[in-house]
């Protein structure tokens, strides 16, 4: 586990598109466009990954074993047979793990600094909290 | 009324889909061959799904947006490709030279080293390196300088073998595939042949017609010796010429590898042989007791001999160190 830690402190800043992907592929496994429906769902909308960006970023993602395609293939029936799944590693969940406290540590710098959402109460984001 | 209407908008809205689709497909044929064969269909297909429900308005935008969004992907994957081909092509080009390098050097090494052997002829040297040999072994017994100039031969005859090994792949390759650059591996053999004859029938003729001295014969070596460098030279130069513009593959350079390996140690022991050879001349040639550059070995030749090698060795073993570092950064980074 340590090293899938360091690993993955080599991998960051994760950009936008894999974060959201590694995010999308941390509920269960997906196909593409489960992962750009997902992305879209996660981000409420806010986030739109187009289908060239998503594969680049799957196969860098490949390239540095932070997923890997899925052997498990759905009913043929139920799903395209062609399909290739994609799942997350332990050092793709680590990676995940600390981009996300990265952004949220961020954040808090962010309101510690003094930034507010105050005037943007439609970005629904809680304003300033202290 | 309103039905034909409706059925001419969804015709309308089905044939932009099938616009859209072809032109996202077509424009992903311009991907890289490695991207393009493994995603684009994934791509398409996906893109396909995106747009199956789409209204016309919805249509339109999102297809811009696709249709952006996949020429910005395709112009990063080309990008990329060119940049790993480059650092690849950057490497290779580091390693060839450094194979040159330690080539170049090696062909210094033995021209030094064939001169270092000439100058043994006085009897006093000779009596440290006579004896029963077999094919240079004659390790277990004679006395210690006799096993030392053995082992020199040894290594001698290990780091030419390792070279015409390491080389051979290459140079065939070359000779196959550029006629055209034949030339310069028939030069250094015609140049061979004249480094052995015309020197040898000039002083000749030369120590007929007024006598042999000393000098004159210290001279005709140096004349010898700066003949047989300057072929040696051009020999080397020609068939790295001949490897190099026949655009060799990796695969026959990176054959070289051990083959090099053999060879730079090899100098690099021969180095310390000789050193260690000339160490025990002292105590036992008394004529090897001078600092003159003559014609025999004496301490002033012995030590430029062995400076000589010990830049020979040093820059064969700096190039190889050099090229295989080159070599094992590109795989760690691929990697």
């Amino acid at each position: 586990m340590n090293t899938n830690l360091d690993q993955a402190r080599a991998l960051l800043p994760l950009t936008p598109a894999v974060y959201h992907v590694l995010l999308a592929l941390a509920i269960s496994e997906k196909h593409g466009y489960g992962v750009m429906r997902e992305v879209k769902e996660i981000s409420m909308g806010a986030v739109e990954l187009g289908p060239a960006t998503l594969y680049r970023s799957i196969k860098q993602m490949l390239e540095h074993r932070l997923i890997i395609e899925s052997d498990d293939r759905p009913d043929p029936v139920l799903d395209d047979e062609r399909r290739k799944y994609y799942k997350i590693t332990e050092l793709g969940l680590a990676a995940l793990q600390l981009e996300t406290s990265r952004l949220s540590r961020l954040v808090e710098r962010a309101r510690q600094m003094g930034v507010t959402f105050d005037e943007y109460p439609e970005l629904g984001l809680g304003g300033r909290t202290q | 009324m309103n039905q034909p209407e409706k059925n001419s908008f969804m015709s309308n809205t089905a044939s932009k889909r099938r616009l859209a689709l072809w032109l996202f497909k077509n424009i992903a044929r311009l991907a890289p061959a490695e991207f393009r064969k493994n995603y684009s269909s994934q791509m398409a297909r996906d893109f396909a799904l995106q747009i199956r429900d789409m209204r016309a308005a919805k249509l339109f935008r999102y297809t811009v947006f696709a249709l952006k969004d996949l020429i910005y992907t395709l112009i990063a994957e080309h990008k990329d490709t060119l940049c790993t081909y480059m650092k690849g092509n950057a490497t290779m080009q580091k390693y060839q030279n450094s194979l040159f390098t330690v080539f170049g050097s090696y062909i210094a090494f033995i021209t030094l080293g064939l001169f270092f052997n000439g100058s043994l002829d006085d009897s006093a040297y000779v009596a440290q390196k006579t004896g029963p040999t077999f094919l240079g072994l004659r390790l277990l017994w004679g006395s210690a300088s006799e096993i030392v100039y053995n082992l020199i031969g040894a290594l001698a005859l290990l780091a030419l073998a390792a070279a015409l090994i390491g080389g051979a792949p290459a140079a065939l390759y070359a000779w196959r595939h550029k006629p055209e650059i034949r030339r310069q591996f028939l030069y250094p053999i015609i140049g061979f042949a004249m480094v052995i004859f015309a020197p040898a029938v000039v002083i000749h003729v030369w120590h007929s017609a007024t006598g042999v001295t000393v000098a004159k014969y210290f001279a005709a070596h140096v004349v010898y010796f700066v003949w047989f460098a300057v072929w040696a030279f051009f020999s080397a130069k020609g068939v790295i010429t001949a490897i190099r513009s026949a655009d060799t593959p990796a695969a026959k350079l990176l054959f070289a590898r051990w083959p090099a390996l053999v060879v730079t140690a090899s100098m690099v022991l021969m180095t310390i042989a000789v050193f260690i050879y000339g160490i025990m001349l002292q105590t036992t040639a008394q004529q090897f007791r001078s600092f003159a550059v003559a014609n025999n070995l004496t301490m002033g030749s012995w030590l430029l001999f062995v400076l000589g090698m010990a830049v020979a060795s040093g820059i064969a073993l700096l190039a190889y160190f050099r090229g295989n570092s080159a070599l094992s950064k590109n795989f760690t980074s691929a990697a």
